[in-house]
């Protein structure tokens, strides 16, 4: 075994890739490997990198060859390269483009002809049992697919190692001319970042099939909004953007209007205050599938239907409901774009956004970003407080489906609260929590406004507008802030409750105070010590500390609690 | 290992330094014929030798030790196992080229003595080959001097090979690979079989070799005799013949690697990985003692990185484990036995590497010397064939002379020996891989070998990697130690390039069963880690952790010393090895099994420690006198009556309590009874009666009563408690005092109303009064 410590990378056996940060030429062998591995995580110091069927098929469809990924592992690695890497790489790239899925010549909305490089690979394909499935005989002498199986077809034959080659085209959808604006309408400069246009460029690939479908994964803050009109301007046809609530819809018509050429009649919203369909139309995804009763179908869903859209951007990806999937399937034959901070989900369906939306075609680490200045430098800290006697005695009675609210919803966090709330009275803070009683009683004791479900979106929209101008400093929000809301001078956040281990609602919450700003950014969160609620924070962290932030975590209200129950595993019956 | 016993000390431990700095251990020549027969010199010879292991002399059973004259049976020590007198030198050809050509004075003393104890005539054909005319030299003890001065100047034996007829050295060469013994007819099959000819020629060769002093033999035995090289020539001839000895190697991309393993780490740590995992994961043992199935299974797709199922090197890390008391059976199941771990571990990467080649030689008898051989081509590739001939040999060599100290000269009906030999062993244990080019085969050794033969001054990595989601990934290469100590706290979770291991609830509790303590804990994650310790991962762990071990008890034999000796103890380099821990400064832990070197140490080095050691608690003996007066301290308190307090107490007792007879309140209360008739009106001048009983007094008033009315003969009266606590008013007539058995003073009187004559306790009389009048 030669080590060559000087190097940045390990490439362990299971196609794990370790990449020390702090190495002068880690960009180099960043963006070496981002073209053909995923980032899994990014914590300080050592990156960790993927290479699977999946970041081999992209690099396989963007031109890389064998030689130069094999190539350059050894170039960059510390330890020689496992040998069963370097054949994975070989046979996933060799194998792309001996299947590959092109227009069928009879019938092209409803089927995808397949072509096979050769006789045997079309046996070894058709005896797959995952792939049969989704076969249909066409004619004697071919197969094909259904539109709607596009994705699946695909996502299970990369799963089987056969990475398919997509020429199967999109439909264009009627034109319409989108250009970005040089200066907004606020009257600012404008230009899309270049992270911002390398993840609209690579999702693009420069209009091939093999492209205009996937997701970018950006930072909350970073822009993603950005990412999606420069992908617009890119394809320059209708677009339908779909949005987590009306909030979000509101907002991506103001940017839209603010920094595209499109005047307000082009731009429409699908809500359900309004319904207008236009060029470009903006809905929401509870719209989509709402019905008025579970027996009945979903109303709104024609909309992919109507439209003639070009291009379909799934705003916060992973919050995809379920519905959306089967709806949308048929709407393979479209170029979809999928933007997220967090392609997390506690369901484990990721695979299911990629087998729909496509994969993942551009992500950059939040570190850099940060370090860049594109979002802001955040602290986080987690703050223990302990019970009052009384309640830590109703806790420990408490049923175990019961601690967790009791221990969220712990009075003596407000004695926390108060203390955060002078030390920042001039900073714009806002306080999420997830439960409706716990914040009526923390708006009323700091007299600050709130907003939850049931706050009406023209209030929201004032409230919002007030904390932007200024007039307002300390907002308390339900968990409806969670997503969307671009408040850009908002620089402290204090978290109260969350949804049990939720590493998404918690990164998306750190993601409010993301924005670049000249304050410094602080996220706290508050948890009762000694409780679940702590130990499903330490879960609840684990994306965010993945990539690169660090809880800074301090006991509060006197002597630290006790441990848990630290009764020895092996003793407890 | 007794020569590197740690109890060697500073000697032993700065001779291995030499050696690690020497590095140039690995510049000396170790060709493997060279130090085949290389003899330990007296001295040290060209750059940085390793000489702490020629210890022949130190009765290393490595070597065998000749008992025999030097002339028939010289004293060669040149087995290739112990080549601790054979190889004192490990390092490339060119620097055994460098070495001085000169024999020094000690040399050249010790080589005229070995001539002087061989045969006139062969010392005449040595001396007859340098050149020299025996005839014309009177006497021989001139003639040795005068082929030791040839000797000595190295030219001349040089010139002697150099002038040989190339079959002539080629059979010497040979000779000198197989050690400097041949059996007579199998060496000459040897050479057949390695340079063709026929057993005449090579009978003359030899002979030939002998005419010039250059080859002797041994005594003949019903025609079997062992060709010899006279022991001192031996050194010279190897570097001479170096040309010929040298096994040829090359270097070219056409070889094709055959099984190639690109992952080849270091032995300690796949010996170290294999360990924690059985640590962690201890595998079941059949009765047959082999690994269940099911374990097995698991640990070959674990360590699929390191071996393939069914390995060898898998084989050998356990055999090795096992070998050493590392591993274990405890029960049915392997354990790891952490205290032999960890005393490996802290060896010296020398000593570690005897102990693997020690193992290896179990599957590859000379493996080792296989080894030195291939890595002086420095990474080229070795042909098989004279790496398998130069093997035959040394195995050839082995076994003749066995035979020569066993007596057994006559060739054996059916040889052992093979005319070639494989070296899969030392591929399947990760040594050496083999090369093909088209027919041929090549041997080169692997990363892991090379690394055995010549560890690194400095380690690639020193620390490793831990996330804040608790993850520590430990990269190959990493002193060895470090990964021992997180598989004590953390979970193994891979093994590849770099380990990985996760830090878990369950693994902080077993590593402080284990005996690591909260903070120690800490400091070792934030010390090794590149990022320190995460606070979040800080907090977890002392959550975890809690506040165990916070109390220890120690079993330790205590040394004290006064506070201005402190510096003067601590800083004593002869006292410092045994301070085997500071509590604080001024209090350390000993051992109390080497009390006796401790006290003459101290005493050398101008300390006047106590004979005695306190105890605590004191001598048992000691502490059971104390006992036992205590007890009885605590039985005279029992016993002691304090007669006041305790008729005190009698009288307290409220339901006893009745009005004094005569007083007042006595008369009262039967008043109260029976009510009287009205007193009639007093008369005028009439005085009322005064209260009936004597008055209380003190107990010095109550003696000096006794005592005057013993002396004035009066009566008296006097209210007396009984011992069933009674009060009893009598009328006395005391006659004397006196003591009773109890030591009390008492009244002896005459109970006037009963005539008796009784003893009365003065403490126990309350009240007394004289009679009036009374006379007893």
């Amino acid at each position: 075994m030669h080590i060559r410590p000087e190097n940045p990378l390990i490439v362990q056996g299971d196609g794990k890739v370790l990449l020390e940060t702090r190495h002068p030429r880690y960009e180099d062998a960043r963006d070496f490997l981002g073209r053909f591995s995923e980032l899994e995580a990014s914590p300080e110091l050592l990156h960790t990198y993927r290479i699977n069927p999946l970041s081999l098929w992209n690099a396989a469809s963007a031109g890389m060859t064998v030689d130069e990924i094999t190539q350059g592992l050894r170039n960059w690695s510390k330890f020689d390269v496992p040998a069963e890497v370097i054949t994975t790489i070989q046979e996933t790239l060799e194998r792309y483009g001996l299947v590959k899925l092109i227009p069928h010549p009879e019938q092209p909305d409803k089927l995808l002809r397949l072509h096979f490089a050769t006789g045997f690979v079309a046996k070894l394909i058709s005896k797959e049992p995952l792939l049969r499935e989704l076969l249909v005989e066409d004619g004697r002498r071919f197969w094909a697919i259904t539109q709607g199986h596009r994705g699946i077809f695909k996502q299970r034959a990369l799963q089987s190692g056969w990475p398919i080659e997509d020429l199967g085209g999109f439909h264009a959808g009627r034109p319409l001319d989108i250009r970005l604006r040089a200066t907004s309408i606020g009257g600012r400069p404008f230009a899309p970042r270049p992270y911002q246009w390398e993840g609209a460029k690579r999702w693009w690939t420069e209009g091939k099939p093999s492209g205009g479908c996937g997701v970018v994964v950006l930072a909350c803050g970073a822009g993603k909004t950005i990412v999606a009109m420069a992908a617009m301007s890119l394809a320059k046809t209708r677009t339908l953007i779909l949005a987590t609530n009306q909030a979000a819809v509101s907002q991506w018509v103001r940017e839209i209007l603010d920094k595209t050429e499109l005047t307000a009649d082009q731009v429409g919203m699908y809500t359900g205050e309004e319904k207008v369909i236009k060029p470009v139309t903006v809905a929401t995804y509870q719209i989509l599938t709402w019905r008025r009763s579970k027996e009945e179908a979903f109303e709104h869903l024609h909309l992919f239907e109507d439209g003639e859209w070009g291009l379909i951007v799934y705003d916060e990806v992973h919050l995809l409901p379920a519905p959306v999937f089967g709806a949308t399937a048929t709407l393979q034959g479209r170029r979809r774009l999928g933007l997220t901070a967090t392609l997390v989900r506690e369901d484990g369906r990721e695979g299911d956004v990629f087998a729909l939306v496509g994969p993942k075609r551009y992500d950059l680490p939040w570190q850099m970003l940060q370090q860049q200045g594109f979002i802001a430098d955040t602290r986080c800290h987690e703050l223990r407080v302990p019970f009052a006697p009384n309640d830590a005695l109703k806790y420990e009675r408490a049923d175990e489906n019961d601690k967790f609210r009791i221990a969220s919803a712990n009075p003596a966090k407000m004695g926390v609260l108060r203390e955060l709330t002078m030390k920042h009275r001039d900073d714009n803070v806002l306080i999420i929590g997830t439960y409706l009683d716990q914040l009526v009683r923390i708006a009323e004791t700091f007299k600050a406004p709130l907003i939850t479900g049931q706050t009406s979106h023209a209030d929201r929209e004032r409230l919002f507008d007030q904390f932007r101008k200024g007039k307002i400093h300390l907002l308390v929000v339900s968990k409806v802030a969670n997503f969307s809301i671009d408040l850009p001078d908002a620089n402290v956040a204090i978290q109260v409750s969350g949804t049990f281990g939720s590493r998404q609602e918690e990164a998306q919450r750190l993601g409010r105070i993301l924005r670049p700003k000249a304050k410094p950014a602080i996220f706290y969160t508050v948890v009762t010590g000694g409780t679940k609620e702590q130990e499903f924070a330490l879960k609840r962290q684990l994306f965010l500390t993945e990539q690169g932030y660090r809880y800074h975590i301090e006991e509060r209200g006197g002597a630290a609690p006790a441990p848990v129950d630290r009764q020895r595993r092996q003793d407890r019956p | 290992m007794d020569e590197h016993d740690r109890g060697d000390g500073g000697d032993g431990r700065r001779r291995r330094r030499r050696r690690r700095r020497g590095g140039r251990g690995g510049e000396e020549s170790h060709h493997p014929a060279q130090n085949a027969n290389h003899p330990a010199p007296a001295e040290p010879q060209g750059g940085g030798g390793r000489r702490g292991r020629n210890s022949h002399h130190r009765g290393d059973p490595r070597v065998r030790e000749d008992n025999n004259p030097p002339v028939s049976l010289p004293r060669t020590g040149r087995l290739p196992r112990a080549r601790s007198a054979l190889h004192p030198h490990r390092g490339a050809v060119a620097s055994g080229m460098a070495r001085r050509r000169r024999l020094n004075r000690s040399e050249v003393d010790s080589f005229g003595r070995y001539l002087a104890q061989m045969p006139e005539p062969l010392v005449a054909a040595l001396y007859s080959g340098l050149g020299g005319q025996p005839s014309r030299v009177t006497g021989g003890e001139r003639m040795i001097q005068l082929a030791v001065k040839a000797i000595g100047q190295g030219n001349r034996l040089q010139a002697l090979v150099k002038g040989l007829h190339q079959r002539d050295r080629q059979a010497l060469a040979i000779l000198v690979q197989c050690g400097g013994i041949g059996h007579c007819e199998e060496l000459r099959a040897e050479l057949i079989l390695s340079l063709g000819g026929t057993d005449r020629e090579w009978k003359k060769v030899l002979s030939t070799l002998g005419d010039k002093g250059l080859v002797a033999s041994t005594e003949e035995r019903d025609g079997d005799f062992f060709y010899l090289i006279p022991e001192p020539l031996m050194d010279v001839l190897v570097e001479t013949l170096s040309e010929d000895l040298v096994l040829p190697h090359f270097d070219s991309d056409e070889v094709r690697v055959i099984d190639p393993r690109p992952f080849s780490p270091p032995f300690d740590f796949s010996m170290v990985t294999l360990a924690t995992y059985i640590d962690q994961h201890p595998p079941r043992l059949t009765q047959r003692h082999d690994i269940f199935k099911v374990h097995k299974d698991e640990m070959d797709q674990f360590f699929a990185q390191l071996w393939t199922s069914d390995s060898e090197l898998f084989s050998f890390h356990i055999q090795f484990l096992m070998m050493h008391g590392m591993v274990e059976l405890k029960g049915d199941r392997l354990a790891v036995n952490r205290a032999v771990v960890e005393e490996w571990l802290q060896l010296d990467a020398e000593d570690q590497r005897d102990l693997v080649f020690a193992s290896m030689e179990k599957h590859f008898p000379q493996g080792e010397w296989v080894l030195w051989a291939i890595a002086d081509a420095k990474g080229a590739w070795v042909p098989e064939r004279p790496l398998s001939a130069l093997y035959r040999r040394w195995r050839r060599g082995e076994e003749w002379r066995e035979r020569l100290h066993k007596g057994t000269w006559a060739s054996p009906k059916q040889s052992t020996q093979r005319d070639s030999y494989t070296f899969t062993p030392l591929i399947n244990t990760g040594m050496v891989e083999l090369g093909q080019w088209g027919q041929e085969k090549f041997y080169r050794l692997t990363p892991r070998a090379r690394r055995l033969l010549s560890p690194p001054e400095e380690e690639g990595f020193s620390q490793f990697y831990l996330t804040p989601s608790f993850e520590i990934m430990a990269p190959a290469g990493m002193a060895p130690i470090l990964f021992f100590r997180i598989g004590e706290m953390a979970e193994l979770t891979a093994c590849d390039r770099a380990n990985t291991y996760k830090i878990t609830e369950v693994s902080i509790e077993q590593a402080l069963a284990k005996g690591w303590r909260r903070d120690d804990i800490l400091e070792f994650l934030r010390e090794n880690s590149q990022i320190g310790l995460p606070d979040n991962v800080e907090q977890t762990l002392r959550g975890w952790m809690g506040h165990h071990g916070d109390v220890e008890f120690h079993d330790v034999m205590l040394l004290t010393v006064h506070r201005s000796q402190i510096r003067r103890l601590e800083s004593h380099r002869k006292l410092k090895p045994f301070l085997l821990h500071r509590f604080v400064p001024g209090m350390y832990a000993v051992d109390r099994s080497r009390m006796p070197e401790l006290l003459s140490v101290l005493g050398e080095t101008g300390f006047s420690p106590t004979n005695q050691v306190r105890k605590y608690p004191d001598d048992p003996q000691q502490v059971d006198a104390r006992e036992r007066l205590l007890k009885l301290v605590v039985d005279a308190r029992e016993d002691r009556e304090d007669v006041v307090r305790r008729a005190q107490m009698a009288d307290t007792l409220p339901e006893n309590l009745h009005p004094v007879p005569g007083s007042n309140t006595y008369t009262k209360a039967q008043a109260a009874k029976n009510p009287a008739p009205p007193l009639p009106p007093r008369e005028k001048g009439e005085r009322r009666k005064k209260e009936e009983g004597p008055p209380r007094r003190s107990p010095g008033e109550v003696l000096e009563h006794c005592e005057r009315a013993i002396s004035a003969n009066l009566q008296l009266d006097m209210l007396y408690v009984t011992r069933d606590q009674q009060r009893k008013l009598l009328r006395v007539a005391p006659e004397r005092m006196a003591i009773n058995q109890q030591g009390q003073q008492v009244l002896v009187a005459r109970d006037v109303a009963k005539g008796e004559r009784l003893s009365y306790q003065l403490v126990q009389i309350e009240r007394i009064a004289y009679v009036e009048g009374g006379k007893s």
